[in-house]
C-alpha cells in the first residue's frame, strides 16, 4: 500500500516538475533581465546571466513615478474593486442562481453580454461618465466602473448553483428569510468560489492599464501598469526598467495568492485517501 | 467563532468601502481644483495644462515653463505626459477633447492633424501666426503642414530628418573606412560588400533594409523623382517607375545579401540591432539620438553622416511636431500666448540645447548639431531646407498600413516589385476617394 | 413593514431577488449596458474620433460583409478558439488535478503555475517574443542544439499561430487552474470516502466523481475561455507587428476592430465589427447555455 503512494507520488511530482520549467522559465529571465544594463537587455544573442548585476533598472522605476503613492494607489484601487465585487456579485449570484423571479433569465444573459464585446469600447463612454461626475484624475475614478462584474456574477452563480437543494429547504424550515438563508447558509459553502474570485479581480485590477491611463493623468493619481510605461522612451522600450517595475509589480500577487490558496488546503478532496 | 469572523469581514468590508467613498470625496474636492477646466478659481492664477508625449523631453520643457512663468506669474502651467508607444496619446487625447476636458496646449503630428482639424477641436492661431511672422521664420514644408482652408492651426515646434549611423568598431575591425558625408547610394552598397567579404561576427550585418518608408524608402522615392500623393490627395503614385526605383534600390540590398530579411527585421529592429553592436550601418531619424547615445554599449563608437545621395539628389524627408491649442479651452487668450512663445527664440533655443530635437525655427535649428560635439550630428540639418515633406492625408493611417501590407509581400520576393505596386494603387486610390 | 404581511412567499421572495440584485445591475447598467448601447447605435452610423455619428443605415454591415480581412481575421481567431479552448481546458485540469493530490510542495508548486497569469501582458509579450526570436531566440538555440532546423516560429505565416497559442495557453491556463481548483474543493469528502471503501482507485475517481462533480466549474471555463478567446487581443497586438510576414494569418478580429476604432478613427465601422462579434459569441454561449442540461450536474 505505501509503495503504491509512493509510486503516484513520484509521478505526480514528475509531471508537474516538467511543466514548472516551461512556466517559470520566462519568469526567471524576467528577473535576470531587469538585472542587466540597457545595452545588455538587447544583446543579440541574448544573454541569461547579467555580467553585471546592476540595480539601475530598479532606480529607473522608483524614481520615474512617486513610487510609493503608485504603489499605494494601486492597493487601495484593487482591495475596494476586489471587496466591491465580493459583495455586489455573490448577492447578485445567490439570486440570479437560487431564486426564480421574473426576468431572471433575460436578466443574466443581458449581464453576460457584457462580456462578449471587446472592452476597448467601454473606454470612451466611461470616460465621458467619469467626466461628467466630476471625478477625473481622481482616486475613485481608477476602480468605479469595476465595481461591477459579470464575470464574477457568473462565476459565482455557478458555485452557487452546484449546492445541493435540501440545504435551503432546510433553512427555509428553520424560519430563515432570504437574507438570512444567504449570509449563513450559501454564502460559506461558497468559500472557495469567493476565494478564486478574489484572486482573479485582484490580479485584474492590479494589473489594469488601459483605463487608469486614460483616466488620470496625475502620476500622484496612477496605478502601477500605465505608471511603467513612462518610462519607455517613446521609439525604444528600456527593457530593464520594464523587467524590473514587472517584477515590483508581480510581488504583491505572489504574495497574496500565496496566502489565499492556504485556504484551499482546508478539505482538500484527496484522491487517493489511505493509500 | 465562525459567527464573530463573519462579523468581522462584514465590518471589514464595510470599512474598506467606507475608505473608499471618503477617498473618494477628498479626491473629489482635489479634482475639483486641479481638473482641466482651469478656471482657477480661488487662488487668481490662469492654469494651463499641457499635453506631451516624450518623457525625454520633458525637462526642456519645464525649463521653459520657469522662464515664461517668471516673467508671467498670473500663469501657473502643468505637463501633462501619456506614452505614444501603443496609440495612447491620441486615444486619451480624443477622449478628452470628446468630454471637453482636453488640455490646452497639446503637441499634435501630422498625421493627425487634417482630422482633428475636420473634428474641429484645434483653435486657429492664424492671428497669432501672423503677428509671430510664422512664415519668415520657419521652414515652408512645416507651417503648411499645419494650416489648412487658409487656416493656421498649430506653430512648428521641431522636425526630424534621417541620417547614416555607423559603427566605428566594427569598421576598424574590418579594415573599411569609415563613411562621408558625401557618399551615395553606390558607395554604401559598395562599402557593404567590402564589409561583407572582410567578415564579419557571427550575427553582424553591414546594413539593414526593414520595410521602413519614413527613414527608408520614401527619401529614395523623392529622390529619384517619384511621389506618393498628388496634390489634392486624389491619386497614389505608386506605378511611377520612378517611385518604384526608390524603394526596389533597398530591396536589391537585401537580396544581394548586404542586409538581413525584411522578415528578420520584422522581428528585430534595425535599431535594436545597430543598438546592440550587431550592424555596421544603419539610418535613423534624428529622433534616435537621445536613444543611441544614452545606450552603454555603444558609448564612443559611433558617429553619424549625411543620408547618401541617390539619383545625384540629397534624399530626405522631414517631419515636424506642433503646438496646438485646443479649441474648447477656457484660458484662450493665455493658452495663445504660451504657444506662441513656445515657437519663440528663447524657447526654441532651450530645446534645441537638450539635444533631444531639432528645433523647427530657421534661427534655433543649429542647436541641436551644436549640443554634441563629439558626433556629427550636423548630418541632420545641412540639408533640411531641401526635404521633402511626409505625404498625409485624412486617411494616412490607413493609407500607410496599406502600403506595407503589400510593400513587404515585395521585400520578401513573394511578388515583383511591380506587381505589388499594381496592386497596392488600386487599393490606395479606392481608399484617399472614398 | 406594513402590508408585507399580506405578501406570499413567493412575492417575498421577488422582492428579495430584487434587492439582492439591484447594486450590480444598476452599476453594470450604468458602465456597461449604456455603453453597449451606445456602441449599437453607432454601427449604424459613420462615427468619427469626436464622436460625431452621421446616420449611415446598414452600410457599415454591408461593407463588413464584404470585406475579405474581416474573413480572414475571423478565420484565424476561430482557429485560435477551436484550439486554445479544449487544449487550455485540458491541461488546466490535469495541473488542478495534480495540484490536489497528496504530495509536499503543493503550495509552491500552486504559486509557480499561477505566476503567468499575474504578470503584466506587456513585459509576458516582451519576453516570449525573445524566447521566439528566429535569430537569437532560446527555442532556436535548442532546436539548434537538438541538430533540428531553426524555424520562424513568429514570422512565418503557418507556424506563428500557433506560436502565439501558446503564449495565451500559457498565460491562462494559470487562473483556469484556480477556478477547477475551487470548484474541487467544493466537493464533499464523503464521496471519495463511499469510493474509496468500495475499493475504486485515483483514476477512477477522479473520473466517476470529481470529472462529474465539477462539471458546473468546468462550464464556467468552457465559457469564460470561449469569450476571451474570440476577444484575443493582447498577446496578438505585442507580438505580431504590421511588417510581420504573419501578421494576416494571426490577426484577430478585435485588432481589426482597435484598427478601425483608434487608428483610422472609423468607430462607426469597429463598431459594427464588434457587435457581429458578440453575436457570434452570444450564439455559441446560448447554445451552450441550451446544451449544459445535458452533461452539467447541478445538485
Amino acid at each position: 500500500m505505501r509503495k503504491k503512494t509512493h509510486a503516484k507520488n513520484i509521478f505526480v511530482h514528475l509531471a508537474l516538475f516538467a511543466g514548472v520549467g516551461i512556466t517559470v522559465f520566462p519568469f526567471l529571465w524576467m528577473i535576470l533581465t531587469s538585472f542587466k544594463t540597457k545595452g545588455e537587455a538587447m544583446q543579440i544573442p541574448p544573454t541569461i546571466f547579467p555580467e553585471n548585476f546592476v540595480t539601475a533598472a530598479y532606480h529607473t522605476v522608483m524614481e520615474a513615478m512617486p513610487f510609493a503613492q503608485v504603489y499605494l494607489n494601486t492597493i487601495i484601487s484593487t482591495v475596494v474593486t476586489v471587496a466591491a465585487q465580493v459583495v455586489f456579485c455573490t448577492m447578485a449570484a445567490y439570486a440570479f442562481a437560487r431564486i426564480k423571479f421574473p426576468g431572471r433569465n433575460i436578466l443574466f444573459m443581458v449581464i453576460l453580454s457584457v462580456l462578449m464585446v471587446p472592452g476597448q469600447i467601454f473606454l470612451v463612454p466611461q470616460y465621458l461618465i467619469i467626466q461628467k461626475a466630476g471625478l477625473l484624475d481622481t482616486l475613485p475614478a481608477l476602480f468605479l466602473p469595476n465595481l461591477f462584474s459579470a464575470f464574477g456574477t457568473f462565476l459565482m452563480r455557478q458555485f452557487f448553483m452546484s449546492l445541493p437543494k435540501e440545504l435551503e429547504e432546510a433553512s427555509v424550515l428553520d424560519g430563515c428569510n432570504r437574507f438570512q438563508t444567504f449570509g449563513k447558509v450559501m454564502l460559506p459553502l461558497v468559500k472557495p468560489g469567493i476565494v478564486a474570485l478574489v484572486i482573479f479581480t485582484a490580479k485584474f485590477a492590479w494589473n489594469d492599464f488601459m483605463w487608469p491611463l486614460i483616466i488620470n493623468t496625475s502620476q500622484d493619481k496612477m496605478t502601477l501598469a500605465p505608471a511603467m510605461s513612462f518610462m519607455n522612451g517613446q521609439y525604444l522600450t528600456n527593457i530593464p526598467a520594464q523587467m524590473a517595475g514587472a517584477v515590483l509589480a508581480v510581488i504583491p500577487m505572489v504574495v497574496l495568492f500565496f496566502v489565499f490558496q492556504r485556504q484551499f488546503i482546508e478539505g482538500v478532496a484527496h484522491t487517493g485517501v489511505k493509500g | 467563532m465562525k459567527k464573530n469572523i463573519k462579523k468581522l469581514a462584514a465590518l471589514g468590508l464595510t470599512a474598506v468601502m467606507c475608505i473608499g467613498v471618503l477617498a473618494g470625496c477628498g479626491g473629489k474636492n482635489k479634482g475639483g481644483e486641479s481638473s482641466g477646466d482651469g478656471d482657477g478659481t480661488g487662488s487668481g492664477k490662469t492654469r494651463l495644462t499641457v499635453g506631451i508625449w516624450d518623457e525625454k523631453q520633458k525637462p526642456a520643457l519645464e525649463e521653459m515653463i520657469e522662464k515664461y512663468t517668471a516673467a508671467h506669474e498670473d500663469v501657473e502651467i502643468t505637463v501633462q505626459t501619456t506614452p505614444y508607444k501603443g496609440g495612447e496619446y491620441w486615444t486619451k487625447l480624443e477622449a478628452a477633447a470628446t468630454g471637453g476636458t482636453a488640455p490646452d496646449i497639446f503637441w499634435i503630428n501630422v498625421l493627425h492633424a487634417e482630422s482633428y482639424y475636420e473634428g474641429g477641436i484645434l483653435k486657429d492661431l492664424s492671428a497669432a501666426a501672423s503677428e509671430m511672422d510664422i512664415a519668415a521664420n520657419y521652414p515652408e514644408a512645416l507651417v503648411s503642414a499645419y494650416n489648412f482652408d487658409g487656416k493656421q492651426i498649430a506653430v512648428p515646434k521641431d522636425f526630424d530628418t534621417n541620417a547614416l549611423w555607423y559603427n566605428k568598431e566594427i569598421f576598424d575591425k574590418a579594415g573599411v573606412a569609415y563613411p562621408t558625408d558625401d557618399w551615395t547610394y553606390e558607395d554604401l552598397t559598395e562599402t557593404a560588400r567590402q564589409l561583407k567579404e572582410a567578415g564579419l561576427d557571427e550575427g553582424v550585418w553591414p546594413f539593414a533594409c526593414p520595410v521602413d518608408f519614413q527613414t527608408w524608402y520614401y527619401p529614395t522615392v523623392f529622390a529619384a523623382g517619384g511621389w506618393i500623393l498628388n496634390d489634392d490627395k486624389t491619386e497614389t503614385g505608386y506605378e511611377d517607375p520612378k517611385t518604384q526605383e526608390g524603394i526596389q534600390c533597398w530591396i536589391d540590398m537585401i537580396d544581394e545579401g548586404l542586409s538581413p530579411t525584411a522578415a528578420s527585421l520584422s522581428e528585430t529592429t534595425s535599431d535594436t540591432l545597430f543598438g546592440s553592436g550587431q550592424l555596421a550601418m544603419n539610418l535613423a531619424g534624428s529622433y534616435m539620438t537621445p536613444e543611441y547615445l544614452s545606450n552603454d554599449a555603444l558609448t564612443g563608437k559611433i558617429d553619424l553622416v549625411e543620408f547618401p545621395e541617390f539619383n545625384g539628389v540629397e534624399p530626405n524627408v522631414i517631419n515636424g511636431l506642433g503646438y496646438a491649442v485646443y479649441e474648447g479651452t477656457k484660458n484662450e487668450a493665455a493658452a495663445v500666448e504660451f504657444a506662441t512663445w513656445l515657437g519663440g527664440e528663447e524657447a526654441m533655443k532651450i530645446q534645441g540645447e537638450s539635444g533631444t530635437v531639432i528645433s523647427a525655427r530657421n534661427d534655433a535649428q543649429h542647436y541641436f548639431a551644436e549640443s554634441n560635439t563629439d558626433i556629427n550630428l550636423a548630418a541632420y540639418t545641412n540639408h533640411a531646407g531641401i526635404a521633402s515633406p511626409l505625404p498625409v492625408c485624412t486617411d494616412a493611417a490607413e493609407l500607410y498600413d496599406l502600403e506595407a501590407n503589400k510593400i513587404k509581400l515585395a521585400y520578401a520576393g513573394d511578388m515583383t516589385l511591380a506587381d505589388a505596386c499594381k496592386d497596392l494603387k488600386q487599393e490606395a486610390d479606392a481608399l484617399i476617394q472614398k | 413593514m406594513a402590508g408585507t404581511k399580506g405578501l406570499s412567499r413567493k412575492k417575498k421572495d421577488w422582492i428579495a431577488a430584487y434587492i439582492f440584485v439591484a447594486p450590480l445591475t444598476i452599476g453594470i447598467f450604468v458602465f456597461y449596458i449604456f455603453p453597449f448601447i451606445q456602441n449599437f447605435w453607432f454601427s449604424f452610423n459613420n462615427v468619427n474620433k469626436f464622436n460625431i455619428a452621421t446616420f449611415a443605415g446598414l452600410g457599415n454591415y454591408k461593407q463588413l460583409f464584404s470585406d475579405k480581412q474581416f474573413y480572414r481575421t475571423f478565420g484565424n481567431t476561430l482557429r485560435y478558439v477551436l484550439v486554445t479552448v479544449p487544449v487550455g481546458l485540458s491541461l488546466s485540469l490535469l495541473i488542478a488535478a495534480l495540484l490536489n493530490t497528496r504530495i509536499k510542495g503543493k503550495s509552491l508548486y500552486r504559486t509557480i503555475y499561477f505566476l503567468p497569469s499575474v504578470t503584466m501582458a506587456a513585459a509576458v509579450a516582451m519576453v516570449w517574443k525573445w524566447i521566439f526570436n528566429d535569430q537569437s531566440g532560446i527555442l532556436n538555440g535548442l532546436m539548434k542544439w537538438l541538430g533540428l532546423p531553426t524555424q520562424a516560429w513568429l514570422t512565418d505565416s503557418g507556424i506563428a499561430p500557433y506560436a502565439v497559442m501558446v503564449v495565451g495557453i500559457w498565460m491562462t491556463a494559470g487562473y483556469n487552474m484556480i477556478i477547477l481548483l475551487a470548484g474541487i474543493q467544493g466537493i464533499s469528502k464523503s464521496y471519495y470516502e463511499a469510493a474509496a471503501i468500495d475499493g475504486a482507485g485515483t483514476v477512477k475517481q477522479f473520473l466517476k466523481i470529481t470529472i462529474p462533480m465539477l462539471t458546473p466549474t468546468i462550464f464556467f471555463v468552457l465559457i469564460t475561455s470561449i469569450i476571451s478567446g474570440f476577444q484575443v487581443f493582447d498577446t496578438i497586438y505585442m507580438m505580431v507587428g504590421k511588417i510581420n510576414p504573419a501578421y494576416e494569418s494571426t490577426q484577430s478580429v478585435v485588432m481589426m476592430f482597435y484598427r478601425n476604432a483608434f487608428d483610422y478613427g472609423h468607430k462607426g465601422y469597429a463598431a459594427a465589427i464588434s457587435i457581429v462579434l458578440f453575436a457570434v459569441i452570444m450564439l455559441i454561449t446560448v447554445i451552450q447555455m441550451i446544451g449544459q442540461k445535458k452533461w452539467v450536474n447541478y445538485d
